[in-house]
């Protein structure tokens, strides 16, 4: 049997492609890593044909790379380094569980944000989202990616809102991570009151925490619970602007430390505008009139007393605030609160904010704690400006994670794709900052693309344990080989 | 089997002579441990065959790679009390980390403490305070180890509703690998300081522990940092009275309660919706029906003479369903939502405040002992020592069916006379951890270490239990009083139960530990 005849023994021939269009669909991603096309693309349906498929692979010695979010795509780690077959999930879009009373969610890989909310919001619940999310984004894809969330206080660990997981390892075995191995079936445990909402383990170690972050190198999950929480029964935002970032960031830190608001966030003015306008036109005029920086802070009750909880929080808030010499308010110059709030609420409408100002974007982002910021910032501008890009067109998004421990911060360069000069100027400033910022202190936790070598040229050790795993997980070197130090 | 003299000499010149010993009477100390007898039919575990207390990562280091180098096992202890801290097999150096006890860094904005092994609870709870910080304090007690806590153990504690689980509790982190290489996990490892122990890429804090650590079995830690969680009491505690009968007082901003119930599931709805209302600053179920006539008893033949009497009965059936709980505002607005949250709840609930708990002296040793988890040595008093059982981490709802279970095997025991009348009830914990994301119940047993049939009584129903975990389905047990309970073949037992993980972290071990030159008694033993 040939390759595409033994792929379609496992999934059936409507579910197997190799056709031009569809390997260059694959091929290529918005980021700058080098194109290649895949041999096939593969969509399974269930966990059954993801585990013929790895096995196939191990026996044939194909590359997979799986995907579950749909385009546009972002960070190269979807893109095939040796050819193979991607291994799309996105027909993978099975909520199979929503249980209230432990606030969790069981769901396959293909559901997006957008599919899930709404269901989510039958019972009661919310998942907290990414900075609004693009549409086809898969809701696993992000948990996966650790993607940070709006809502800092919920995130305890820096894996949250994910629990456990079905994962099917680069050697083709099924295995449940978490409190979901076992004892007894799925069935079982939900028999005797378990939810899946322990992520750790099984015992000494781990499991799930060796295929986040993993960009697909060490197996496929199939499914994942993830940690929802209570929807707000009611719910305000406000808006915090100033001058100057540092004002803000003291304000913010004594906000987390009270574990005050629920939403918090901090975006420069060109963030902020892109985040509400249509087009390029819309988010010019929005960025002059927005102040450079605003704090999002919002303040939701839930089904015990809410609007009394929104009213002590907004009073000890504003307390805060007069402290700290800053003014939360419920519009500034250009939008509203409300408009903010609708933004934040929804995956984000088409197209997708990043690529409204300039039709393409280019994000680099890294963990530092948020009192580090500004010096990150500034040596954003001063790399910008070296290059020609201008620093007003640079988006900035801050996002304070594991309750204020660790802040992702973010810089957004918008791209016109069609505009070679344009092109290679950002990829200039994008290479040459990224390897400034991590020199100053950027942790790339999340490596895409080049940041890999960069990451893992500093820390060796850490090289050498991770290609230990991978040979424990993935022997043969299946999963998406040349991502991070594989 | 005694070291050679070569290796001592070599350990020695590591440590300078007056770090290293292999006197007996020093080394029978290390194996006389808690729990002990419940393994190993004795009050001691297993000897070690020197004891080395290194003073630094590279005296750590040079340990570790002189063990690999000579073939010799070696086993880390910090503050650890219970047998998965000594050498489980003749011929183990044990590395005692008591010298290694300095906090070398609180960020007070970001809220982590960086600490090294021998650091306690206690002592990083004071200093933490003085910055509006504490940390999560393990049911274990404030003279046990962070980093311990954090790296190697397991890490539940009554304020896990606010403060999280030790698992989940530390940022980065320095390791000495198995082989004396060292990892620095997370953002420490590319130079960018101890906030973040995951990455690059995927998180090698998934070797290094799951809901419970590696007990020493794949290497020593050297360093950790460990998440701190806001104080919004007092920088300084005011006690008054004279241990262990002090008192705290109790802040304007705080508010300390028993809660009683009428049954587990009113129970279970309570804390539910408590983690719900995210009102809790510290929340479990401390106080057992059996433990109310032990705090009034000074002795044990008190403590039966109240049983027989029956004058407790009616006390102990209050308290069988009872929760502590300390609310903790930042503002007194605050606390007047949460009081109004707390009410409705008892409301909906069934649930009320037993009048003997509404005295306010009383209000504030409960107060003193959950946050400062200093009141341990209270469960040796009645029969000299105690052992526990269940204790997955899992949903609420399953932790009751741990409770209930427990009580249903121990009145076995009890009839059989092998194990403290206790009433059949000591269900410890529900700590409805971050908020009530997941709970946890042990169900805690009082035995005689002196008397071999109790003793085997203990180890019989940890035994007993642990199996009935890996049978059914209502969530693990904790893995060290399995491991104890069910001898080395333990994760061979549970394994085929549990998605073969045995198979993989057997993989992990081998890979990482070639020479298995960490003990791996309480991690996982090489072959099948």
């Amino acid at each position: 049997m040939s390759e595409k005849e033994e792929l379609i023994a496992i999934v059936g021939a409507e579910y197997v492609f190799d056709d031009p269009e569809n390997l260059e669909s694959y091929s290529r991603d918005m980021s700058f890593v080098r194109a290649m096309k895949p041999q096939y693309v593969v969509k399974p349906q269930n966990a059954e044909d993801v585990q013929g498929i790895v096995k196939w692979a191990n026996n044939s010695g194909m590359p997979l790379i799986p995907v579950s979010s749909g385009p546009p795509r972002f960070r190269g780690d979807t893109i095939p380094t040796l050819g193979g077959a991607v291994v799309d999930l996105s027909q993978m879009k099975r909520i199979i569980r929503i249980n209230r009373r432990n606030r969790v969610a069981m769901v396959e890989p293909g559901l997006t944000f957008g599919e899930l909310q709404p269901e989510l919001e039958k019972e009661g619940l919310r998942l907290p989202m990414p900075l609004a999310p693009r549409s086809s984004k898969s809701v696993i894809g992000s948990l996966l990616e650790r993607e940070p969330t709006i809502i800092p206080k919920y995130q305890w660990d820096i894996s949250d809102p994910l629990l456990c997981t079905e994962v099917v390892f680069g050697t083709g075995d099924l295995f449940r991570t978490g409190e979901a191995a076992g004892p007894g079936t799925i069935e079982d445990q939900w028999a005797s009151g378990q939810a899946q909402t322990n992520p750790m383990g099984p015992f000494q170690v781990d499991f799930f925490r060796l295929i986040q972050g993993a960009q697909g190198t060490m197996g496929i999950v199939t499914w994942a619970s993830v940690r929802c929480e209570l929807l707000p029964q009611a719910h305000k935002l406000l808006l915090v602007p100033s001058d100057r970032l540092e004002g803000l960031i003291d304000f913010a830190y004594r906000l987390l430390r009270a574990r005050l608001g629920d939403e918090l966030l901090l975006l420069n003015s060109f963030n902020l505008a892109a985040l509400l306008g249509e087009d390029a036109d819309q988010i010019r005029s929005l960025r002059e009139g927005l102040p450079p920086w605003i704090l999002i802070i919002g303040i939701a009750g839930y089904e015990r007393l809410p609007q009394e909880r929104i009213e002590y929080q907004e009073k000890d808030i504003m307390d805060i605030a007069q402290q700290f010499g800053v003014e939360p308010v419920s519009a500034v110059p250009g939008t509203s609160a409300r408009e903010v709030s609708k933004a934040l609420s929804k995956p984000s409408g088409e197209p997708y904010w990043k690529l409204r100002f300039k039709g393409g974007c280019h994000d680099i982002f890294f963990l530092t704690t948020l009192d580090r910021t500004p010096e990150f910032i500034g040596a954003m501008y001063q790399m910008a400006e070296a290059t020609g890009y201008p620093s007003t067109d640079i988006g900035i998004y801050l996002q304070p994670q594991m309750q204020g421990r660790a802040c992702h911060c973010e810089f957004n360069l918008a791209c016109d794709p069609n505009n070679p000069k344009e092109v290679d100027r950002v990829r200039t400033l994008f290479t040459s900052s990224s390897e400034n910022l991590i020199k100053l202190g950027a942790f790339y936790s999340r490596p895409y693309g080049p940041w890999a070598d960069m990451a893992y040229r500093r820390d060796a050790e850490s090289a050498i344990a991770s290609r230990k795993v991978k040979g424990i997980f993935d022997p043969n070197n299946v999963m998406n080989p040349g991502k991070l130090c594989f | 089997m005694a070291l050679t003299r070569n290796v001592y000499q070599i350990l020695e010149d590591i440590v300078g002579p007056e770090n290293i010993s292999e006197e007996p009477v020093i080394l029978d100390s290390y194996a006389f441990l808690w729990l002990a007898e419940t393994v190993t039919d004795s009050k001691f575990f297993t000897r070690p065959e020197a004891v080395v207390m290194p003073g630094s990562t590279e005296e750590v280091q040079a340990i570790v790679r002189a063990c690999n180098r000579y073939g010799v096992k070696y086993k880390a202890l910090s503050t650890g009390w219970g047998p998965w801290n000594a050498p489980g097999d003749e011929g183990v150096v044990q590395v005692d980390l008591r010298k290694m006890n300095r906090i070398l860094e609180i960020d007070e904005k970001n809220m982590y403490a960086v600490v090294e092994p021998y650091v306690i609870f206690s002592q990083l709870q004071v200093e933490a305070m003085k910055r509006g910080l504490t940390c999560h304090i393990i049911g274990a007690g404030a003279n046990t180890s962070p980093l311990a806590s954090c790296t190697s153990m397991s890490g539940m504690g009554l304020s896990g509703i606010s403060m999280s689980y030790n698992a989940r509790n530390p940022l980065a982190v320095e390791w000495i690998l198995p082989t004396g290489d060292i990892l620095r996990l997370g953002s420490l490892g590319c130079g960018a300081g101890w906030f973040c122990g995951d990455g690059p890429g995927l998180s090698l804090r998934g070797i290094m522990r799951g809901t419970h650590g590696a007990m020493g079995g794949l290497g020593i830690f050297t360093k950790c940092a460990v998440k701190l969680y806001p104080w919004p009491g007092p920088r300084q505690m005011h006690f008054e009275g004279v241990s262990p009968g002090h008192v705290a007082a109790i802040p304007q901003n705080f508010r300390c309660y028993v809660l009683s119930f009428p049954s587990w599931d009113s129970f279970a709805d309570a804390a539910y919706k408590i983690g719900e209302a995210e009102i809790g600053y510290v929340m479990g179920k401390q106080i057992a029906a059996g433990i109310v006539p032990l705090m009034a008893a000074r002795s044990p033949t008190e403590y039966a003479q109240i049983r027989e009497s029956g004058m407790a009965d009616e006390i102990m059936q209050e308290f069988r369903y009872a929760l502590q709980l300390i609310l903790g505002a930042h503002s007194l607005r605050e606390i007047e939502y949460q009081e109004r949250a707390l009410q409705e709840i008892l409301a909906e609930t069934g649930g009320w405040i037993p009048s003997p708990t509404q005295d306010p002296e009383r209000q504030k040793t409960t107060f003193r002992m959950m946050i400062k988890v200093d009141g341990n040595s209270a469960i040796f008093r009645l029969s000299g020592s105690f052992g526990t059982s269940f204790g997955a981490e899992t949903s609420c709802d399953a932790a009751m069916v741990h409770a209930r279970l427990g009580e249903e095997i121990k009145k076995k025991y009890i009839e059989k006379g092998v194990i403290a009348d206790d009433g059949a009830e000591w269900a410890w914990g529900a700590e409805m951890n971050e908020h009530g994301r997941f709970a946890h119940i042990e169900e805690l047993f009082m035995y005689d270490p002196a008397d071999p049939e109790s003793a085997k009584g203990a180890a019989e129903f940890i035994e007993e239990t642990s199996l009935l975990t890996a049978k059914q389905a209502p969530g693990l047990a904790i893995w060290e009083l399995a491991r104890g309970g069910l001898g080395p073949k333990a994760h061979d037992i549970y394994g085929p139960a549990c998605s073969n993980y045995h198979v993989w972290q057997r993989r992990i071990k081998k890979a990482f530990d070639p020479n298995f030159s960490a003990d791996a008694t309480f991690y996982i033993e090489p072959e099948e």
